[in-house]
């Protein structure tokens, strides 16, 4: 027998799609405070509106969309399925909306127990999804490049992220505690923007590119050491933050070359794919790759020259311009895979495989309506980069924007979710 | 002796799983199926598994994974198979 996916292990389907749909609602909620408050956002990346807005993003955005994926990709890429998994992903799922929200509404209410509050939920909620994802890696039947990877990812660069947050949090929280934000807060940052999210996209680009996009395999070389690579760099990095920050200048220009590398090599693969048929999932990746080539730029720009609000530029390129765009490509596979996936699960267990036609993956998310989606992204992000130097009159259009494009993305993804009720219904009258 | 081709090499997902279900549901007595894949199936496996085939899956000359599959009941099939690749 062999080791894999099985069907039997996929987790009720509602397990990821409730971390999806909620991740556009935090999207036109991001989005619409950003538009309300306007460009005063840009004075400074320090001001508190400015960190509810960034954790709104990358918690109710990003890390929403990540965590259901995992808990829906660990059976299929690790052959190995989180314990208890419907009850353990509704309580990381109900703490992590409420401590983001409540860390939110702390930053913009200068208040200090909603603060501590959000970071005792959100800590709760993190802690326990990165022990029972660890805990399902640890038994995986399988160790390939993603499951070392995903491993790294998880109990190494997200539970840094998060015990960071944690004591930046509590020094919000009560003055007794110091808040050591010049030395804390770019290591957490640092940890959540590489040791957790390009580490994760870029291991499981290592499956879902080739998969999904018709692609050569990733290289060998680059499978068995980027991760590993990545990881150590940013230990290194951390260290010397507090003995020797004279060198960080050298850690950071290596770090930048790894993902620079990353991206290369993801358009090269895809400029080589087999099959080149239109495919708007492969232009998010694409746009994803151009942006972090783009953040890697400015950012080195900016090291050197520095330049007013080109730190709000890089954080601008790598969230929405990066993570984003890859995360809107990555869902548009996913979500219509997995819909198909469990109707064919349904198929099996009622003994009517190769009896009844199910809808396939292009049918269940139309491409006309992922176009659509994203040309409204590709403006947005247009409109916002130059909007984050210039300010004002391309601001809040560029939000307003954004409310749209995450509605479409709600509303396509919805749109998933509904053809496999009706499927579903329908196979059960048909039974 | 009859063995069915079945190159999915330059198929997006899902069509490989369903070409391969579909000429499944095709396969007579003594018939025998070759699927040429340029990744492992294990979906696939778990279904044939549940549908009493039996399979075998190697490198192949012209792809990465060639997965031969037929009826587990099917004795014909399976002496076919064993005297092609003697």
């Amino acid at each position: 027998m062999y080791p894999g996916l099985s069907l039997d292990q996929a987790p009720p389907i509602l397990v990821p799609f409730r971390f999806f749909l909620t991740a556009p609602v935090f999207g036109i909620l991001a989005s619409l405070y950003a538009f309300y408050y306007g460009s005063d956002l840009l004075d400074s990346r320090w001001l508190p509106s400015m960190l509810a807005l960034t954790h709104l993003f990358t918690l109710g955005v990003l890390s929403m969309v990540m965590l259901g994926a995992l808990f829906q990709m660990l059976p299929v890429v690790a052959g190995s399925a989180v314990a208890f998994e419907s009850l353990v992903s509704i309580v990381v799922y109900l703490l992590l909306t409420t401590g983001t929200l409540l860390l939110a509404l702390g930053f913009y209410h200068s208040s200090s127990i909603s603060i501590f509050i959000a970071g005792i939920t959100l800590g709760c909620s993190l802690t326990l999804f990165i022990v029972a994802a660890a805990h399902a890696l640890w038994r995986a039947p399988r160790s390939h490049d993603s499951v070392r990877g995903m491993q790294l990812a998880i109990s190494g660069g997200l539970s840094i992220t998060v015990t960071l947050g944690l004591i930046l949090a509590l020094g919000h929280a009560w003055d007794e505690i110091p808040l050591w934000r010049e030395q804390l807060t770019p290591l957490h940052i640092l940890w959540g923007t590489l040791g957790w999210i390009s580490l994760l996209v870029g291991v499981i680009a290592y499956q879902v590119v080739p998969m999904f996009q018709m692609t050569p395999e990733y290289p060998s070389k680059l499978r068995r050491y980027w991760a590993g690579l990545l990881f150590g760099l940013l230990i290194v990095a951390s260290l010397i933050t507090f003995s020797n920050p004279s060198l960080l200048g050298i850690t950071h220009a290596l770090l930048a070359l790894l993902l620079v590398v990353f991206a290369v090599i993801t358009l090269r693969l895809q400029k080589l794919r087999k099959r080149r048929l239109p495919d708007v999932t492969l232009n998010f990746w694409r746009l994803g790759m151009v942006a972090l080539i783009a953040t890697v730029g400015v950012y080195l720009f900016n090291s050197v020259w520095p330049q007013p609000r080109f730190e709000l530029l890089v954080g601008t390129l790598f969230t929405l311009g990066f993570t984003l765009s890859v995360i809107n490509g990555m869902l548009y596979k996913i979500v219509p895979f997995l819909v198909w996936l469990h109707l064919q699960n349904h198929l099996l267990a009622t003994m009517q495989l190769g009896k009844i036609r199910i809808p396939n993956m292009k049918e269940i998310i139309p491409s006309s309506l992922l176009k659509r989606q994203f040309w409204v992204h590709l403006s947005a992000l247009g409109l916002l980069v130059p909007a984050v130097i210039v300010g004002d009159p391309l601001f809040r259009p560029a939000w307003g924007l954004f409310v749209i494009s995450f509605s479409l993305l709600g509303y396509n993804l919805f749109f998933a979710y509904r053809c496999y009720c009706h499927e579903l219904k329908r196979l059960s009258e048909l039974a | 002796m009859t063995e069915i081709i079945l190159d999915v090499r330059d198929l997006e997902p899902c069509e490989p799983l369903e070409q391969s279900l579909t000429a499944l549901g095709d396969l007579k007595p003594g018939e025998w199926l070759r699927i040429l894949h340029r990744r492992e199936p294990f979906p696939l496996y778990d279904i044939l598994q549940k549908q009493s085939f039996c399979w075998e899956t190697k490198s192949g000359k012209n792809s990465a994974f060639e997965i031969i599959i037929w009826r587990c009941n099917d004795t014909i099939a399976r002496a076919n198979i064993q005297q092609q690749t003697a």
